[in-house]
């Protein structure tokens, strides 16, 4: 008995100790900022400028390392082996979903959805002398030649995959009417796409705007509530008759390892917060076509809890998860 | 454009700027010439140094250590067998067995100078065609790019010296090992025994591996024979003038080089293969290559250094990085406020130009660094071996390590230092190995993405132009030894 209450005092002794001093002390060290994706695309830059500012806050340096590959489960290897102290974080985007349902060892419990920063819808864009002007040219076309178009987005059972089957199921075409070609990533869609190679892209403002200012691409339709500013002469799909759940869109935001503490997942999404809102931020946010839509831990899990529900329904629906 | 280069002159040739310069060669020289460390990864860590440069200085950084670390590349691949970048491999099979015949000096001089050669044709090539050139990279689709990996895997007749049924059980465990990790279409996981395997085998630390720890054991096998590898090393002073006799092979393998650079996706590694392969067909000392021929170090070096600018001409004129260290620029581009695309030479012409300016001003500071270190270097050679074994077994561990900033890429080094002793032993030459790690996921990946497109119809992938023309050479290089004349007997 006694045996047990010392062993009792000194397991309470020990988390009495260990956690509010974890969460008083965060930052302990450098941060490692892991992110799924390869150096130089909208998702990488964005991290960078946020590392900047969360150093500037924090106080520590904010290292970023690209582990890109596997649609996210590379990263998620990583973040699986690091200590829930918070001085290890991840990016997150709505790719991972569709990772998850393939995967056999990571799904959405696997991390702690610590924050969400922007929300970013997709959108459609053709070559500019492909011939497709609009949404309902571009059914049409499918529908008169089945299996000739194809469209260019990242991996398989991607968040840009569910987008396009959203619209295509809206839309009413078929399986095989337009075939679904995998990249390895958003840009090499885009570049496949300004090549020829496939005719359509699933993409971002962020990797389309060029393209589109130099005249070679052109957007014909945003999955999205309003018209976008930067292309507006783009329909939204309900515009043009394909009405879609738009709050399926591309989110970025944060996850940390399982288990990590609440405490330190505000005292690091505070920082955060604070960087979104810095001049030079909100400028580049605007720049980028990117909607503002930070969320803290509890309201993120659920978004991401209900995405995940949608993903599963979607893939299913289109039998094109892997398990 | 004169009026443009002036201006990029002006900006470029400042006190601040060629101080940014001479950090970038110096960082670019250190990343380069550790195993391990790539230029990627050099410029990914000083990305945030930049964050308070002005765009010129913050460029010309990045861009110098994307330069210097492809020159220093071969000085490890010919002194230890242990290549700095993924890029200088090559320069290895021949440079090390220059090596271990005393060597060393005219080795590393070749090296330097074919580099310096490379980098300076392939600057010129890329200021008069690099908005055309845009235009081909674009012209790689995915049936395309697995016609570029069929024309790759076809040298393997040339690359492999002895035996033909070796190099291809050397491809086989190449392509075998590339199958490991996520499908690339599908996603779903393939041998994925340990969950750190599920981005397939890191080519970085297996390269290691294969090439340097596996010669580390062999250097303990050989620690008490008395070779005396320093007999020439001393003449590490040479001028141009020992370049002269390969400018054929220079010349041809910068523009392969810059060619493949310009290709997204085929960089130094795919570079460096080509140009090898073709200049031991062509040359009339061709059997000797791999034994030491120094046609050999001059094609890959050449061509690896090449391929930097051409994978800056798709990056100029389209925002299209061509390599991973490419698209560490756009990133550090980006964090300027400015937007590499098809805008960029139109909205901020001083930004390429002044990358222009700087590759060419960078080019007498590298060489010289390069020369001069030569005659450093080679001394390395009088090093005992028994200590220069640990040493290089602890660079090969560190590098590994700092690869991924992780253990199990030294694991992997480990495992693939004794399977590279045990193909050695069995005279299994790496070069098919490497050749199926670099080309390995880009032919499965392409032909099912193009097998997709084409509704499942094969002819539909290979008619396109581009790839019939790839294909159809590919076919004639792997038929060439039973038609073609016997290569000069030795």
């Amino acid at each position: 008995m006694r045996a047990l209450m010392k062993a009792a005092v000194l397991a309470a002794a020990a988390a009495g100790l260990t956690a509010p001093v974890a969460a008083q002390d965060y930052p302990s060290g450098d941060i490692r900022y892991i992110l799924h994706v390869k150096p130089g695309g909208a998702t990488d830059v964005m991290a960078r400028r946020l590392a900047d500012g969360l150093q500037k806050a924090l106080g520590v340096n904010v290292v970023v390392e690209n582990r890109d590959g596997g649609s996210g489960a590379r990263q998620m290897a990583q973040l699986a082996r690091a200590k829930p102290d918070g001085q290890t974080i991840g990016s997150v985007t709505a790719s991972h979903l569709g990772m998850f349902l393939q995967s056999n060892t990571f799904d959405a419990d696997s991390v702690t959805w610590a924050c969400n920063m922007v929300l970013d819808p997709y959108l459609l864009a053709v070559r500019s002398d492909s011939g497709i002007d609009s949404l309902a040219d571009l059914v049409e076309k499918a529908k008169a030649a089945p299996g000739e178009l194809s469209v260019a987005g990242f991996g398989e059972a991607s968040g840009g995959q569910v987008a396009w089957q959203m619209f295509a199921d809206s839309a009413e075409l078929g399986d095989g009417d337009i075939n679904w070609v995998p990249y390895s990533s958003v840009g090499d869609a885009v570049v496949a796409t300004l090549g020829g190679h496939n005719d359509i892209a699933i993409a971002y403002t962020d990797l389309v705007q060029q393209h589109v200012k130099a005249g070679t691409l052109k957007v014909i339709g945003v999955m999205s509530t309003e018209r976008l500013p930067k292309f507006p002469d783009a329909q939204t799909y309900a515009e043009a008759g394909y009405p879609v759940d738009t709050t399926w869109q591309q989110f970025r935001g944060i996850v940390m390892p399982a288990e990590t503490p609440a405490e330190i997942q505000d005292a690091l999404c505070g920082a955060v917060q604070e960087v979104m809102q810095a001049p030079e931020m909100v400028k580049y946010i605007e720049d980028s076509d990117l909607v503002p839509g930070f969320m803290a831990h509890e309201e993120f899990t659920e978004f991401v809890h209900a995405q995940d529900e949608a993903a599963k329904t979607w893939t299913a629906k289109l039998g094109i998860a892997g398990n | 454009m004169i009026e443009n280069f002036l201006h990029a002159a002006a900006l470029v040739l400042t006190v601040k700027v060629m101080g940014a310069l001479f950090f970038g060669v110096l960082v670019g020289y250190f990343v380069g010439a550790m195993p391990g460390l790539t230029s990627s990864i050099g410029m990914a860590l000083l990305i945030p140094f930049t964050f308070g440069l002005e765009p010129i200085p913050a460029i010309v950084m990045l861009v110098s250590i994307y330069m210097a670390s492809d020159y220093a590349g071969g000085i490890p691949a010919i002194l230890v067998n242990a290549p700095g970048q993924p890029g200088s491999a090559v320069t290895a099979f021949d440079g090390y067995p220059m090596c271990n015949r005393g060597e060393s000096g005219l080795a590393l001089n070749l090296a330097i100078m074919a580099s310096g050669a490379g980098a300076f044709i392939s600057l010129l090539l890329l200021v008069v065609s690099a908005q055309v050139m845009a235009s081909s990279a674009l012209a790689f689709g995915p049936s395309e790019y697995f016609a570029l990996a069929i024309i790759g895997l076809s040298l393997i007749g040339v690359l492999s010296a002895g035996s033909t049924l070796k190099a291809i059980i050397g491809l086989l465990f190449g392509l075998t090992v590339v199958t490991i990790g996520i499908d690339p279409i599908r996603g779903t996981e393939r041998f994925v025994f340990h969950p750190y395997l599920i981005d397939g085998i890191p080519f970085l630390p297996a390269l290691i591996g294969l090439f340097a720890l596996s010669e580390v054991f062999v250097m303990i096998e050989t620690a008490n024979d008395r070779i005396d590898r320093v007999k020439h090393a001393s003449s590490a002073n040479h001028s141009l003038r020992t370049l002269m006799p390969y400018r054929r092979t220079v010349l041809r393998s910068s523009l392969i080089g810059y060619l493949i650079g310009v290709i997204p996706g085929a960089g130094a590694s795919i570079a460096s293969l080509v140009s090898y392969g073709v200049a031991k067909k062509l040359s009339p000392s061709g059997a000797s290559f791999g034994t030491g021929n120094p046609e050999g170090i001059v094609a890959s070096e050449a061509a690896n250094n090449a391929s930097v600018s051409g994978a800056l001409a798709p990056l100029l004129s389209l925002g299209i990085p061509g390599s991973a260290s490419a698209a560490v620029l756009i990133g550090g581009l980006t964090i300027q406020g400015l937007q590499p695309g098809p805008l960029l030479f139109a909205d901020n012409p001083e930004i390429p130009f002044s990358i222009f300016v700087s590759l060419l001003a960078g080019l007498p500071i590298m060489l010289l660094i390069g020369l001069f270190g030569a005659r450093l270097w080679v001394q390395i050679t009088r090093i005992p071996r028994p200590i220069i074994a640990t040493v290089v077994a602890s660079i090969c561990m560190l590098g590994s390590y700092a690869a991924a900033n992780d253990t199990f890429e030294m694991m992997v080094t480990a495992t693939f230092g004794v399977i590279g002793y045990v193909l050695r032993r069995c005279d299994i030459h790496p070069a098919p190995i490497v050749l199926a790690l670099v080309l390995g996921e880009m032919l499965e990946a392409n032909l099912r993405r193009a097998m997709i497109l084409a509704n499942d119809n094969l002819l539909t992938v290979i008619s396109h132009p581009i790839t019939a023309g790839l294909i159809l050479a590919s076919i004639l290089v792997l038929a060439s030894p039973l038609f073609g004349r016997k290569p000069a007997a030795s």
